[in-house]
């Protein structure tokens, strides 16, 4: 079941980071059913473009009842959705979590070719690109170190979204120096001994309680010298790709000229 | 025939509980010099290294101390009072009671009206959970019906658990259902051991003094009775004993189990399957299995932290196995 020519009219997406797409490209009326995630606004940075929209929770059965002819999925949520979707043939696209701007660009032009919208997603990228050049940098060999440190000990490395972001805005990411690559867990020890200047906050749910959170609340953390800054991000600016990752960038270049300009003094 | 070698195995065990407790102090992802931190810290020098020995492992090392002794000592009392080698705080659902409701403290946001609430609340819950498991199974009651009600007792914590962290408002949550049930010391601060510290204190005191009426009892009920034990009111003091020091160990770390029940059974032969010895040798033997657990987690490389009460469930489950065979082979 390929509709080769004709561009979908009946969308499906079981994913946040493909909804965002989504609601960022495609044409009026052509998007059947986003995630409920997509409706929160702490995580769904087009979360009133969703409202409208009915919801899903990744369940096969939500999805056949809107008889998509197009389904986007990530590539790691809800795998047995799509991999009985396949099996019932439709047509199922999955999209990897990008991990970097450039990848953003590239899933951009790949979504607008899916849903006949290529002219909308050139228009995203050239505006991303334009403000991506006023605002984009590269740390220099003095540049202060963060570091992304989320609950339960989750840091990302060089090859992530995020930690492209931490470049280009200037930073070096102090994750590098625990050998994280990709994603990986430091634990408060090693946090401790690569010591940054700053990390990273991007809450999930603020004053909820967890093991994974009360780590990030340790005492130790309020006696060491470093990390001494705390950077907050709002989640929605980064956790998807989309052109609204450059105010992610631009939220991290200010945290770092503020920081800079205090250790100057 | 013991009375003479009490006193080296004692010292034995004591000599462990300290050697272990270095040990934990130098086992982490980083090695330093131990010695060279302490003379810093004596220099009232701060560096990382005292930071990670003593806001990290400091801390870690004595939780495991002291929880490792209140389920040796907590198992070694009620397998005394109810005269049956299966009856620990993990087998009979105290730790799963206390379990239950500090998840429920915990998140739901509880703890933030005061911090005190979270031993309390572990306190109740194993208070509960003893006296359920007593109502259902009474005095003398046969191995079988103490581990069913114990069953029971489990399935229904284990299952609110479950059901309370799915509706937990935070997204984490789901994720650590394994903790409460596996037990975890690796984030433990000095702030938790100052928090779980009274109740503990409390309950061992308790405890402490039960000893004779523990032996006079292993005579049977009436003989004790004779001997001047008021049998009901030793009963509900090891109860509530074991409920505050339980409790305020599994708010602390989760429900790690069958120390309780595995120390008791290894060390009676060494003291003359005297139950009044057994209290404190239970208690060193405790210290002793969850240091070396603990330590063991930390040396095993894996991708992601491995949960002390995995080993322990390791060693102690087939111990389980091996005790209720025994047990099989001698009832009529």
């Amino acid at each position: 079941m390929q509709w080769a020519n004709a561009a979908p009219q009946r969308i499906a997406s079981v994913n946040l980071c493909t909804d965002q797409y989504l609601l960022l490209l495609a044409a009026p009326g052509t998007i059947a059913t986003v995630t409920w995630l997509s409706q929160q606004p702490e995580s769904s940075y087009y979360y009133e473009r969703a409202l409208g929209i009915p919801v899903n929770h990744g369940e096969a059965e939500e999805i056949v009842a809107h008889a998509p002819d197009l389904v986007l999925a990530g590539f790691y949520s809800a795998r047995t959705t799509t991999h009985l979707l396949q099996q019932l043939g439709y047509w199922v696209e999955l999209f990897d979590h990008p991990r970097s701007v450039k990848q953003v660009r590239e899933q951009l032009r790949r979504m607008g070719d899916l849903i006949g919208r290529r002219e909308q997603a050139e228009r995203v990228i050239n505006t991303m690109d334009a403000r991506l050049q006023r605002v984009a940098t590269q740390p220099t060999d003095d540049a202060p170190t963060l570091m992304q440190y989320a609950p339960g000990g989750y840091t990302v490395g060089r090859d992530s979204l995020v930690g492209d972001i931490m470049h280009l805005a200037g930073w070096h990411n102090q994750a590098e120096s625990a050998g994280v690559a990709h994603l990986g867990i430091v634990d408060l020890e090693t946090l401790l001994m690569i010591a940054p200047l700053a990390l990273i906050d991007s809450p999930l749910a603020p004053d909820s309680y967890s093991f994974a959170e009360q780590m990030l609340k340790h005492p130790v953390l309020k006696k060491t010298a470093r990390p001494k800054f705390t950077v907050t991000v709002e989640r929605k600016l980064w956790i998807c790709g989309g052109p609204m990752v450059v105010d992610a960038l631009i939220e991290l270049r200010k945290a770092r000229e503020t920081i800079e300009a205090e250790q100057r003094s | 025939m013991t009375t003479q070698r009490v006193p080296m195995w004692l010292g034995l065990l004591m000599g462990s509980v300290i050697v272990l407790f270095f040990i934990s102090l130098t086992v982490g992802r980083h090695s330093f010099s131990l010695w060279q931190t302490v003379q810093e810290l004596l220099a009232q020098e701060q560096s990382v290294y005292t930071l990670i020995l003593v806001e990290l492992r400091l801390p870690r090392s004595l939780v495991a101390v002291i929880v490792g002794a209140t389920l040796g000592l907590c198992g070694a009392a009620m397998q005394g009072l109810l005269r049956n080698p299966l009856a620990s705080p993990g087998i009979l659902g105290v730790s799963s009671g206390a379990a239950l409701f500090s998840v429920i403290v915990l998140y739901f946001g509880f703890h933030a009206i005061s911090h005190w609430l979270l031993p309390i609340a572990g306190m109740a819950g194993a208070l509960l959970a003893i006296v359920l498991v007593y109502a259902l199974t009474g005095n003398d009651s046969t191995i079988t019906t103490i581990i069913l009600a114990g069953v029971a007792i489990n399935a229904i914590a284990a299952a609110c658990i479950s059901l309370a962290i799915n509706l937990a408002p935070s997204p984490y949550a789901v994720r650590e259902i394994a903790l409460w049930t596996l037990g975890d010391l690796s984030k433990v601060s000095l702030v938790n051991l100052w928090l779980m510290l009274p109740t503990t204190l409390i309950g061992w005191f308790m405890l402490v003094g039960c000893g004779q009426a523990l032996n006079a009892l292993s005579l049977g009920e009436q003989t004790a009775a004779s001997m001047g034990v008021n049998v009901a009111r030793l009963r509900w003091r090891i109860f509530l004993a074991t409920a505050l020091a339980v409790g305020a160990a599994v708010a602390t770390v989760g429900a790690i189990g069958f120390i309780g029940l595995v120390i008791p059974h290894l060390l009676r032969p060494l003291v003359g399957y005297e139950p009044r010895r057994l209290l404190f040798v239970s208690a060193l033997g405790g210290a002793v299995m969850l240091l070396l657990a603990d330590i063991c987690v930390r040396l095993i490389p894996s991708q992601t932290p491995l949960q002390v009460g995995v080993l322990t469930a390791l060693v102690g489950a087939p111990f389980f196995l091996y005790l209720i065979v025994k047990s099989r082979k001698e009832l009529p």
